[in-house]
């Protein structure tokens, strides 16, 4: 009795101990949950002493001189550095010590390794990430960063100052998130920083529609096709001035494109893309239009919002360079920001840089294709994919050709093997310096020229780069690695069998799209268009923007005596020209119809809108039913095809045009019903759905900013980590364009005087530990559209408010 | 003497433990209790007592004095991540847990040694 009494305890105890200290136990995403609550070893640990930080001395073994770091009272870190290399291996131990989960997730994210932290459950993802060829990307990225010296020795300085902080944590020391995965931090490398970088292209240059644009075409026709779906928007207004001429002589390639003889749906769906809203805004205003005669510079990207930020802020001080503004965690420099002389910032710039290429396999085997009549064989590139829990890796064998990895293949389609051409896998061509050196340079640049000296290391992903100068000078350049392209080449799946298709040259950095100080006083961009129709050279894009941009123009176009307050107001401007367009077009759909009393209320809220998505307004809920609803009316045969296979979908503006033009289009025929529909019908019809929906909501639920619901998410969806739901305003196709969570990502204005002006705010904080007072301190200020002041002093004494400082050796 | 065993005992469980767990790993604190029992040649009842009021204050006491410090920041995350417990409890329930280890470890030591005892 005693010896079952003792083995029965002994037994329960181990299995207690057993289970307790395992992750994930029962298939449950649960940590260790004895380790986890262990106040020795667990997250208390991580849980930081609010009020705790104080100066420290220490020595880091790698630093070659003495440097200090001050942290202002937001605990942004201000270094000084006596070499650039010592600024960027502290860099790196900042980056790490605040934000190393966020690095490690992202690298692995683009190099396909979720698996490792996750699981089996992320093998398809990690597969998809690797037919990118994100990895061979990244390689390639690297071979040319490693080619230039100054570029080399800032990534190894930066690695060994991520691995130095890394290297000094002890298991109960680990950032929270490993603890809740129960997995552990691995070293950083160079490699990792490519990847890093390359993380930027797959967010911001891999959107593409040549599938989907080719099952379009050949589902509506060749005809209803270039109606509906017109290459782009006359009412943009490009981001260089029209009017402004192009004086160089352009690269002409003489041989035609073959006939295109591939029109035929593909069956099979394409790789998930980065979300059409991806936006940003800058723009620059030069002396003569504002108050002080200083030029302004603003700039807000549009990212996904996470907890921490995609963001980190810094100054970097060196006897080379003083410059400040946000990193981005994974990779050295400083991204968006300015220095004692010159503001930059970026948007993105969306022309099309990736095309398909239908492969012709030489054998059953596909182990060679055909090109221009000539067997060439594939080379092989084995990917192999490790899972957490599981010793030997999942393979994946992608075969590579001349235009790059065969990411798609079918054996049961007529598209039994598409290969991927983008511009972000490649080996960059012998340069002085690359995209590193770009904002290196960026960081010490004096004027207007170094300015465009720098952007000519910078390939992808393409970036509206805006400038301003204390010399008084503004600028924007459309900067990257463009193809020359023939006209429509790209817009669908081209032929991979001869080279006739194939990109031959790239625009020269001297001709892509760029103006200085134009007479109109600014500069701006907002993902449109990047030009008027005399650009020499043909472009395509799917997502340029048909708003943003209008507004922007209209808005700096009509301003004088320009102060930063109205820089601020202007950041945080929730106006919408979409309903502008879009909303006297519905009305006059239904401007005769009989309608009930709840209904005129309706429409009545709606009249009387002034198109400003504030928190609190109550038509933008209603107007976008609305709209979305009469869209899948109209386009219901699309949307229904959609169900089967990828296609294009009919583009805001061009669905708003055929509703104030032709609103008996054929389009608008629902062609399952027997009698003929057209816009008026369809738009009574939805207008009564969508005032239904409306009386439907609680009283207090029909304001804007409950119906769209912003929250700021843990960068690993953790739940718990995430911001409260956020009663701000916003819209995607106004200047400030919060969504649920996504938005302006960090919002900076500099004004160019002597010292200069800086304001800033991003939502979130410097640490990415959900356990400290750093880690969401500023999101009410960003949500609230208010800016903290930035500071570039030229000594560690002269910063104000240090809240602490580290001396180092 | 034998009247204050336990309380030191428990003291003891608590101060070992305070000076041995940063260097073990966390389940340290269940041999840490059985030693301890068998050494005060603790009953059952009183070695599971023993056990679990001597985890319980360990890492209670530890938990709400990091928790305060912290101003209750992340035992309100790691509260809602474990599905809506609130901040407040997360403290007390580590201490259940620090409670449940010491108190097995505590009892598998007395019946251990109930058992070489009896079979002698």
């Amino acid at each position: 009795m005693r010896i079952l009494r003792f083995t029965l305890v002994l037994l329960f105890t181990i299995a207690f101990i057993y289970l307790a200290n395992t992750s994930g136990p029962f298939n449950s995403q649960l940590p260790a949950i004895g380790s986890f609550f262990s106040p020795f070893h667990g997250f208390w640990k991580n849980a930081e002493k609010v009020n705790g930080l104080k100066d420290e001395s220490f020595a880091l073994e790698g630093l070659s001189a003495p440097a200090k770091v001050v942290f202002d009272e937001r605990m942004v870190p201000h270094i000084f550095a006596e070499n650039n290399e010592d600024a960027f291996f502290l860099q790196g131990y900042l980056h790490a010590r605040d934000r190393f989960f966020q690095m490690d997730i992202s690298t692995r994210s683009t190099a396909g390794r979720i698996s490792e932290v996750l699981g089996a459950g992320a093998i398809n993802y990690d597969k998809r990430q690797r037919r990118k060829g994100l990895g061979w990307a990244a390689e390639n990225a690297l071979s040319a960063f490693d080619k230039s010296e100054e570029e080399k020795r800032a990534i190894e300085a930066y690695s060994k100052g991520v691995n130095a902080y890394i290297e000094s944590l002890s298991p109960e020391e680990y950032p929270l998130e490993y603890k809740i995965l129960g997995i552990q931090p691995e070293a950083w490398s160079s490699l990792k920083c490519a990847q890093s970088f390359k993380t930027f292209a797959n967010t911001l240059c891999f959107g593409h529609d040549d599938l989907q644009a080719t099952n379009t075409r050949a589902f509506l026709g060749d005809s209803l096709f270039s109606e509906l779906y017109p290459e782009h928007n006359p009412k943009q207004s490009p981001i260089i001035p029209v009017g402004t001429t192009f004086d160089f002589e352009r690269i002409v390639i003489d041989e035609e494109l073959p006939q295109e003889d591939l029109i035929g749906m593909v069956p099979y769906r394409s790789m998930p893309m980065p979300p059409p809203y991806i936006g940003s805004n800058n723009w620059a205003v030069s002396g003569s239009k504002t108050a002080a005669g200083n030029a302004i510079l603003c700039n807000d990207p549009h990212l996904d919002l996470s907890l921490p930020s995609i963001w980190y802020e810094i100054q970097i001080h060196t006897p080379q360079m003083n410059s400040y503004g946000v990193s981005a965690p994974g990779t050295p420099g400083i991204l968006i920001g300015f220095n004692e002389n010159i503001a930059w910032g970026q948007t993105n710039v969306g022309w099309d840089v990736l095309d398909w290429y239908s492969i012709k396999w030489a054998d059953d085997e596909r182990t060679s294709y055909l090109l221009d009549g000539k067997t060439k064989k594939v080379t092989y590139r084995i990917e192999e994919i490790y899972v957490k829990g599981k010793k030997d890796p999942v393979l994946d064998t992608v075969k590579y050709t001349e235009w790059g990895p065969v990411s798609y293949e079918d054996k049961k389609s007529g598209y039994d093997g598409m290969a991927m051409r983008w511009i972000a896998h490649d080996k960059p061509d012998d340069k002085p310096f690359y995209e590193m050196g770009t904002f290196i340079r960026l960081m010490r640049a004096k004027d207007y020229d170094e300015y465009r000296d720098a952007l000519t290391g910078f390939d992808a992903p393409a970036q509206n780069f805006v400038f301003a100068s204390n010399q008084g000078d503004i600028g924007i350049t459309v900067n990257g690695k463009f193809p020359v392209r023939k006209d429509q080449q790209g817009r669908f799946i081209q032929d991979g069998s001869t080279t006739a298709n194939a990109w031959k040259q790239f625009i020269p950095k001297s001709q892509v799209p760029a103006v200085k100080n134009p007479e109109r006083g600014f500069v701006s961009s907002a993902n449109q268009r990047s030009t008027d129709d005399t650009y020499p050279y043909y472009y395509y894009g799917r997502s340029f923007d048909d708003y943003r941009g209008r507004y922007v123009n209209r808005k700096l176009e009509a301003m004088q005596g320009i102060t930063i307050q109205d820089m601020m107001a202007m950041q945080n401007d929730n106006y919408s020209i979409l309903p502008e367009d879009a909303l006297p077009a519905l009305l006059r759909l239904i401007d005769k119809a009989d309608l009930s009393e709840e209904e005129e209320e309706v429409k009545k809220l709606l009249k009387d809108w002034d198109f400003v998505f504030d928190p609190d307004a109550k038509a933008p809920a209603v107007f976008l039913s609305w709209r979305r609803e009469m869209y899948n009316v109209t386009f219901d045969e699309i949307i229904n095809k959609g169900q089967e296979v990828d296609m294009d979908y009919v583009e805001n503006w061009r669905f708003i045009e055929l509703m104030q033009e032709s609103p008996s289009h054929k389009i608008f025929d629902i062609e399952k019903t027997e009698q003929v529909e057209t816009a008026d019908s369809l738009a009574l019809k939805t207008f009564r759905k969508a005032s239904k929906e409306y009386f439907e909501r609680s009283a207090d639920s029909r304001d804007w900013a409950e119906v769209k619901g912003t929250f700021i998410p843990h960068i690993g969806n953790i739940p718990g980590m995430a911001s409260k739901r956020l009663k701000n305003g916003g819209y995607n196709d106004a200047i400030n364009s919060v969504k649920k969570s996504n938005g302006p990502s960090w919002r900076m204005i500099v004004e160019m005087s002597k010292p200069i002006k800086a304001y800033g705010v991003f939502p979130g904080g410097p640490s990415g530990n959900p356990g400290s007072p750093y880690y969401d301190n500023t999101v009410d200020q960003w949500a609230e559209g208010k800016y903290y002041e930035l500071q570039i002093p030229n000594s560690p004494e002269s910063l104000k408010g240090t809240l602490f400082t580290w001396s180092l050796e | 003497m034998k009247k204050y065993k336990l309380y030191i005992a428990l003291l003891l469980i608590i101060l070992a433990g305070y000076l041995i767990q940063p260097h073990t790993p966390w389940w340290s604190l269940a041999p840490i209790a059985l030693i301890i029992v068998l050494i005060f040649q603790l009953s059952p009842t009183k070695s599971t007592i023993a056990g679990f009021l001597g985890g319980f204050i360990l890492w209670g006491v530890l938990a709400l004095l990091q928790d305060s410090a912290n101003q209750g920041i992340l035992s309100s995350r790691i509260g809602a991540m474990l599905g809506g417990m609130p901040g407040a409890a997360v403290p007390l329930f580590t201490a259940v847990l620090g409670g449940i280890t010491a108190s097995l470890g505590a009892l598998v030591g007395s019946l251990g040694r109930n058992l070489v005892a009896s079979s002698e």
